[in-house]
């Protein structure tokens, strides 16, 4: 097999070549014969990009259904496959994280607008007063300092973590990604950029809390420990924590609620929080490049071939 | 033979206390002649029961000396009253007159008539406990407070029965609680406009001190007592914070100066921009406070928050380069610290109903105008996003 293995890549690439070429034939006749010589070439790698790639899947699945290194459970397994997305050290900690904010939200808000009945009604019949929704606001404050502490740690220590947060800075390519996007929904483009594990749109998201958190966690301690600071500093930290505050929960409804709730492809939940997995006809749609890698290393190990990096990988 | 001594007795008795009201009882009595059909009858037990019983008919009644004296029920109170009758002549019960108002009261409608009973006695209907309703009889009749346009209507007077005084008064029976007259004087019952009445503005903190010595004493020293005996008339008096009618424990959640309502109050005056525009005062000093943790807090029901009086003072209000006043430099420390212990100097001595929406603030002001736009230009930004996104979408499902 290892010997064969170049030959018959090499005769893959032939036939994707061939394959190209007859569908340029076919699309001929509706080819506006004006269109520069270097377009064409541009789509024709692309034709010979998409084909590399829809082969490697359909060669993935071939190998992972009828492989015989695999044991037969996992065969069955791999028939419905699925792609861990967050593990269940990070589901933990969106999980505290998000009964924090949800909890530091409905306490915090009433303060903001107290002329409100609604805030009157939360404050007073749901929580039982001022002194109560207070203490469950420092308790929740805890709480989100603690995953704020806690996700340190994780991607400092967890292997998972520090390969996640390598992927979650963001890099020239994310802007390109954010244009080609915007040219997407404007009809410019015929698609959206394809996207790693982590988008534009998941990099925002992630950096904005760090933002959030450090105004949040900051002047929350001003205000919590006031005795220590002098009046002026008081003042700006409430303002800020108010204002931040409202920033966050817009930004919350605005931006996180449409992508995990209220955008048709989900409604109404998103449940990657809790399984924290995605189908494979997710990884394709979502996350094309995530997955293509995912399959070449596959592919890679299947057929012997172990590259330093992923070999690495695996410890 | 003891029947026959007995009538002997009776007889002799009768013949002694034959006098003039004997003669008008003998027609106005319940037992008249036939032809006295129409004279009014005059219950004499009732009578003889009434503070009046030593006074005779003719006293009060002057008598037409023709038979029969139709018509002519004329009574003169003022004969012997003079002082009190001086009084009710100036009163509003009878300007009324001129004004062609019906149903004024004359002496009878609050006194009563042949049953008249000394202030004193319980039964009276003048007496401090009853005399309320005899006023409120009136006050809260539509016929009357609509004819006379310059009485309050009905459900003012009323919430004098919810009011600390009316249910101290009525319901506690506490004798000493104040009713209508107390306050209104009795007799003259001068309108709250007449400078002579005691419920005019300056004489207010008066007569509520006549119950409240210390208080009164306070709120004279204070900075709305000084301004108002130097003719300031927009100075607040007792019933400007407290109410007039309706007064309420201080510790009654409807109380006009309830810890959670108190701010409201205050800023009857001091949100108002006539007054504030008139006396040069800050014109913020209530919409900061609602903006402050306390205010927000107080709004949400929460009783442990300051309030306005919390740190100036309640009856005891003076400005702060005043020694006595609580927010005076050196004063501000200890006011703080009834509620915050260990504050340090650079907090209390720090600027208090600072706004976020003016320069002077400082760091409040640049923070607030840094969200303004920066939450501005994120959330239009995410809008716009998913309205592209969404127009996208519904193309490719089409």
């Amino acid at each position: 097999m290892d010997e064969r293995t170049p030959q018959l890549r090499q005769k893959r690439q032939e036939l994707i070549k061939d394959l190209t070429r007859n569908i340029l034939d076919c699309a001929e006749p509706h080819i506006d014969p004006a269109t520069p010589p270097e377009e064409l070439q541009k789509t024709t790698t692309q034709i010979e990009e998409r084909l590399q790639f829809e082969a490697n899947v359909a060669l993935s699945e071939v190998v992972t259904r009828f492989s015989v290194k695999r044991p037969k459970d996992k065969i069955e397994e791999a028939v419905e496959r699925s792609f861990e997305r967050f593990g269940k050290n990070f589901r933990a900690q969106h999980m505290l994280m998000f009964l924090s904010v949800v909890l530091l939200i409905i306490t915090g808000m009433p303060l903001k607008f107290p002329e409100y009945g609604i805030s009157r009604f939360v404050i007073v019949t749901i929580f039982g007063g001022l002194p109560n929704s207070t203490l469950i606001h420092r308790v929740a404050a805890v709480g989100l300092i603690t995953v704020g502490a806690w996700h340190l740690g994780y991607i400092a220590f967890s292997r998972v973590g520090r390969r996640d947060f390598w992927l979650m800075i963001p890099r020239p390519r994310d802007i390109i990604d954010f244009f080609q996007t915007v040219m997407f929904f404007l009809g410019r483009r015929a698609s959206g950029p394809k996207f790693h594990r982590f988008s534009f749109i998941e990099k925002f998201d992630y950096w904005a809390v760090y933002w959030g958190m450090v105004v949040m966690i900051g002047s929350g301690l001003i205000l919590w420990f006031k005795e220590m600071f002098p009046k002026a500093l008081f003042d700006i930290a409430r303002e800020a924590h108010s204002d931040e505050g409202l920033l966050a929960t817009l930004a919350i409804i605005v931006w996180h609620f449409y992508n995990v709730h209220f955008n048709p492809d989900v409604f109404p939940m998103s449940w990657v929080w809790w399984h924290g997995k995605l189908s494979e006809e997710q990884m394709k749609h979502h996350h094309p490049l995530e997955y293509a890698e995912i399959i070449e290393k596959e592919m890679q190990a299947l057929t012997g071939e172990t590259p330093a990096e992923s070999s690495e990988d695996k410890k | 033979m003891k029947c026959v001594w007995g009538f002997a007795i009776m007889l002799l008795a009768a013949t002694a206390a034959l006098s003039q009201d004997d003669r008008c009882v003998s027609c106005h009595g319940s037992q008249r002649p036939a032809d006295q059909a129409n004279a009014q009858i005059i219950d004499t037990t009732v009578l003889k029961s009434s503070v009046h019983a030593a006074v005779s008919c003719t006293e009060c009644h002057a008598i037409d000396p023709d038979m029969p004296h139709r018509g002519n029920r004329t009574v003169y109170c003022a004969r012997c009253h003079g002082k009190e009758a001086e009084s009710f002549n100036k009163s509003p019960h009878v300007l009324g007159r001129k004004e062609n108002i019906e149903k004024l009261p004359t002496c009878i409608t609050c006194h009563g008539g042949h049953d008249v009973l000394a202030i004193k006695d319980p039964n009276s209907r003048t007496n401090h406990r009853n005399a309320v309703r005899i006023c409120i009889g009136c006050h809260e009749d539509q016929q009357v407070t609509e004819q006379a346009l310059k009485l309050p209507k009905p459900a003012v007077i009323k919430a004098y029965e919810n009011s600390v005084h009316g249910r101290a008064l009525m319901i506690e029976g506490k004798a000493n609680a104040p009713a209508c007259v107390d306050c209104h004087g009795s007799h003259s019952f001068l309108a709250s406009d007449d400078p002579e009445s005691p419920v005019y503005k300056t004489h207010i903190a008066a007569t509520c001190g006549r119950c409240h010595h210390e208080i009164a004493q306070t709120y004279t020293e204070s900075v709305h007592g000084q301004a108002l005996s130097q003719g300031v008339m927009d100075s607040p008096t007792c019933t400007s914070c407290h109410g007039e009618h309706d007064i309420r424990p201080h510790a009654d959640p409807e109380s006009r100066v309830y810890k959670t309502s108190v701010s409201r109050t205050c800023s009857d005056c001091h949100a108002s921009e006539k007054v504030v525009a008139k006396y040069g005062l800050k014109a913020d000093r209530i919409s900061t406070f609602q903006e402050s943790f306390h205010g927000a807090a107080g709004a949400l029901g929460d009783t442990r928050v300051a309030n306005c009086s919390s740190c100036h003072g309640v009856h005891d209000i003076y400005p702060q380069d005043d020694s006595r006043s609580l927010i005076n430099a050196a004063n501000i420390d200890r006011t703080c610290g009834q509620c915050h212990e260990g504050l340090p100097q650079s907090f209390t001595k720090g600027a208090v109903h600072t706004s976020a929406s003016v320069k002077e603030s400082g760091g409040k002001f640049y923070v607030r105008q840094f969200y303004i736009w920066f939450i501005s230009i994120i959330i239009l930004a995410f809008i716009v996003y998913r309205v592209l996104e969404y127009k996208r979408r519904i193309k490719r499902v089409q």
